[in-house]
């Protein structure tokens, strides 16, 4: 899956995420104390919009647990940055006694927490800061079409509705393309089961085998081994490490690495041959 | 924060200004009424109370006015007055008064006359009403918690002493905080005789108290007016005048102690003869917005009109709609379903779909449109040269083709390294595949089409664009020759 496509489902997903977040907070009725409605409010948001992003490289590469796994993070630590998020918003939006802004600031404080969240789940400290800038993107503006609609339709149920679908599309789309814009190093499968899927080298190590728990798992080759390399980014540098043995060779442009290899751009990485 | 802030007392100040000071009528004997909306109470949320004050020209209440002289409008729309009391109906009032006691009050008589009118006010509080005592100077200290007793108020009043600064918007926090649980009608009633300077809040943080609980605070100032330079002796007007008018409160200005009774007398006359109107809000969900409420009173032939505001808090407002979401949802899974489906469609990606659609191209940068005859003919890819010097093409359609040196392949080359049958192209599923067949010299491909990434394969998916290498014969997979 390459990175525009990826932008492209994490939308989708986030959409989705945004869309039955609305449906199961309206379950709850509107009628209890708000401090309660916010936390049951961003705890959904958090959980359906981080999970179903964080499943979503499960979803296709149909691993169930790189999937289940993926939705399980994604939504422990969205549904954490969801409620401290919407209770910020909800004091940031009293302290601006409503209004356009008002309600695109609160938002935005939701977004950029559950955005960051998002970054979190995936162990990577650079991805938080892609979220953080995505999220608050995407709150500010499914706040405001929210508000505009509300003011407008007077119309709870599809304001709410598309504005979360809106934060959720945003937050998604935004996370990977921010990504794309800052990333600076990243894999291309050229060839095997995954041709095309691109992996950005966003972690200090980045792990490469079989084991569904790689960063950059290449599923169904017998000749790749669980753990079959590393790649450590090194003040700018990338720096490819072969796991010693004998089912472990990595070579670099048709070289065979012994120990390790400092990465060009362009450099063809070949594992499992 | 700084941004937000200015932002938001700038809204405050018009909001207030317009939407706060009295609209003042003259009746046909030259009569002069207003009105003024004190206090929004929404402690009872859906049923929201108004407390609404009518005075004549001499600031004394209006009494007598019927429940059907008043309309409640919220954000324009008019509501029914679903409870009404007129002033003679008794019901409690709390009061915190904030008593000065910094220095300056020693001069000038000021704390004596303070203590008489702040013992006039508790001597015609009624006997369901409350009042707590706080007193500042270098710090706020509560001096008596809130009471019914008078005696207990007249005693705080007594242990009143002059000495040390003005922590005058500390001390008004303090008096919001004491009378923010208490239901009913309730005033702050703050007086100061000089600039704030030991406050460690600014005075943003009383109002947003003040506003939050719709409490109004009465200010009022005493003695010698400042221009505003720190340091300065005297009253700071501007920030006595925006605390009140930001939170339906009105400012008094008392130029000496002796002026103070009457202030004190005016207001608990006031507070004491207001009318209480109540309504159901047409928006029963706390949805994170400020409502505007105004209440006409039509007096003889005028009316008047006095504003104030509610904000109910609600980030995100549950609602369900079981359609909606359905609705919603169907075009959300087609979106997942969306690339696969374009895919199948041939490898030929969307801007091909699109143009054959549309019959636009693009060429280069610019957009072509093809004619209709052409159309046809660009629906296969081609397998064509990729150095000039070698001619041959092939067109490719879902099908499967042959390249070798035989002549029975459907691309015949003969060079020394094309084996007779080199390899195949087949169109599998969604994609197109080329196969070597075992060539001497092999095939080799570049996916992106980048020639540096190419490889030998035994098998490789295309796509336009891909570079095709048989032996030493380059092709590039492309969609015209």
């Amino acid at each position: 899956m390459s990175l525009k496509l990826r932008i492209y489902y994490n939308a989708v997903f986030g959409a989705i995420g945004g869309l039955l977040a609305w449906y199961v907070l309206g379950q709850f009725g509107a009628t209890y104390s708000v401090i309660l409605r916010d936390i049951v409010a961003g705890a959904f948001v958090g959980i359906l919009i981080g999970g179903l992003m964080g499943s979503i490289d499960g979803v296709f590469d149909r691993s169930l647990y790189r999937a289940g796994r993926g939705a399980f993070y994604g939504a422990e630590y969205g549904s954490i940055g969801g409620i401290a998020g919407l209770l910020i918003g909800e004091l940031t939006l009293w302290f601006m006694g409503g209004g356009l802004l008002g309600r695109a600031t609160g938002w935005l404080c939701l977004g950029l927490a559950v955005g960051i969240s998002e970054g979190i789940a995936n162990k990577a400290p650079r991805k938080a800061s892609y979220g953080a800038l995505g999220g608050s993107l995407g709150g500010f503006l499914g706040g405001a079409i929210f508000e505009f609609l509300r003011g407008s339709f007077g119309s709870y149920a599809l304001s709410q509705a598309l504005g979360l679908i809106i934060l959720g599309a945003c937050i998604g789309s935004l996370v990977g393309f921010v990504e794309e814009i800052f990333r600076d190093a990243w894999l291309m499968v050229i060839s095997g089961k995954q041709e095309g899927k691109e992996f950005t080298l966003a972690k200090n190590v980045t792990t490469i085998g079989r084991d569904e728990k790689c960063d950059v798992a290449l599923y169904h080759d017998p000749k790749i081994a669980l753990q079959h390399a590393q790649i450590a980014r090194k003040g700018g540098q990338f720096i490819l490490n072969s796991v010693s043995g004998p089912d472990r060779k990595v070579s670099v442009n048709g070289q065979v690495v012994s120990a390790s290899a400092t990465l060009k751009n362009n450099d063809r990485v070949t594992v499992g041959y | 924060m700084k941004v937000v802030n200015f932002f938001r007392s700038g809204v405050i100040f018009f909001a207030a200004v317009f939407a706060l000071s009295p609209i003042i009528v003259s009746e046909a004997r030259a009569q002069i009424f207003s009105a003024h909306l004190s206090q929004v109470d929404k402690s009872e949320f859906p049923t929201i109370k108004l407390y609404l004050d009518l005075v004549d020209n001499t600031n004394r209440p209006v009494e007598g006015i019927a429940k059907n002289a008043f309309k409640i409008f919220e954000d324009g729309q008019l509501v029914e007055v679903a409870g009404f009391a007129d002033p003679s109906t008794p019901r409690p009032l709390t009061t915190v008064l904030v008593l000065d006691r910094s220095g300056s009050m020693a001069k000038y008589g000021k704390i004596e006359g303070l203590r008489t009118a702040a013992s006039m006010y508790v001597r015609s509080m009624k006997e369901m009403d409350q009042t707590s005592v706080i007193g500042f100077s270098d710090s706020v200290q509560e001096i008596q918690p809130l009471t019914s007793r008078k005696d207990l108020l007249n005693g705080a009043l007594e242990s009143l002493s002059a000495g040390g600064g003005t922590a005058f918007y500390d001390a008004v926090h303090k008096a919001i905080k004491v009378a923010s649980d208490v239901k009913g009608r309730k005033v702050v009633l703050a007086i100061t005789d000089g600039m704030d300077n030991k406050s460690s809040k600014s005075i943003g943080k009383p109002v947003e108290l003040a506003k939050q609980y719709g409490i109004p605070i009465y200010t009022i100032g005493l003695g010698a007016k400042a221009t505003g330079t720190s340091g300065e002796e005297g009253i700071y007007e501007e920030g006595l005048r925006n605390l009140a008018e930001q939170t339906g409160g009105l400012y008094f200005y008392a130029p000496s102690a002796a002026e103070l009774a009457g202030i004190y007398e005016q207001l608990s006359r006031r507070f004491q003869s207001g009318y209480e109107l109540a309504y159901i809000t047409p928006r029963q969900i706390e949805d994170g917005t400020t409502r505007t409420v105004s209440v006409t009173a039509s007096l003889k032939d005028n009316s008047l009109t006095a504003t104030n505001s509610y904000y109910m808090p609600g980030v995100i407002v549950p609602s369900a709609n079981p359609y909606l979401f359905v609705g919603l949802l169907i075009p959300l899974l087609l979106l997942i379903l969306a690339p696969t489906a374009l895919k199948r469609l041939g490898p030929i990606h969307i801007s091909i779909l699109w143009s054959r659609i549309t019959g636009w191209s693009q060429k280069g940068k610019t957009f072509v449109k093809r004619s209709r005859e052409s159309l046809t003919a660009e629906d296969a890819l081609y397998l064509g040269p990729l150095v000039s010097g070698s001619s041959k093409a092939l067109a490719v359609k879902k099908g499967v083709y042959y390249i070798g040196s035989d002549p029975g392949n459907n691309l015949v080359i003969s060079h020394a390294s094309i084996s007779p049958k080199h390899a195949r192209i087949q169109w599998e599923k969604d994609r197109y595949v080329v196969h070597d067949l075992g060539s001497k010299a092999g095939t080799f491909v570049s996916y992106s089409g980048d020639l540096t990434l190419e490889r030998r394969i035994d098998k490789s998916a295309l796509k336009v664009g891909s570079s095709v290498r048989f032996g030493e014969i380059y092709f590039r997979f492309c969609e015209k020759v």
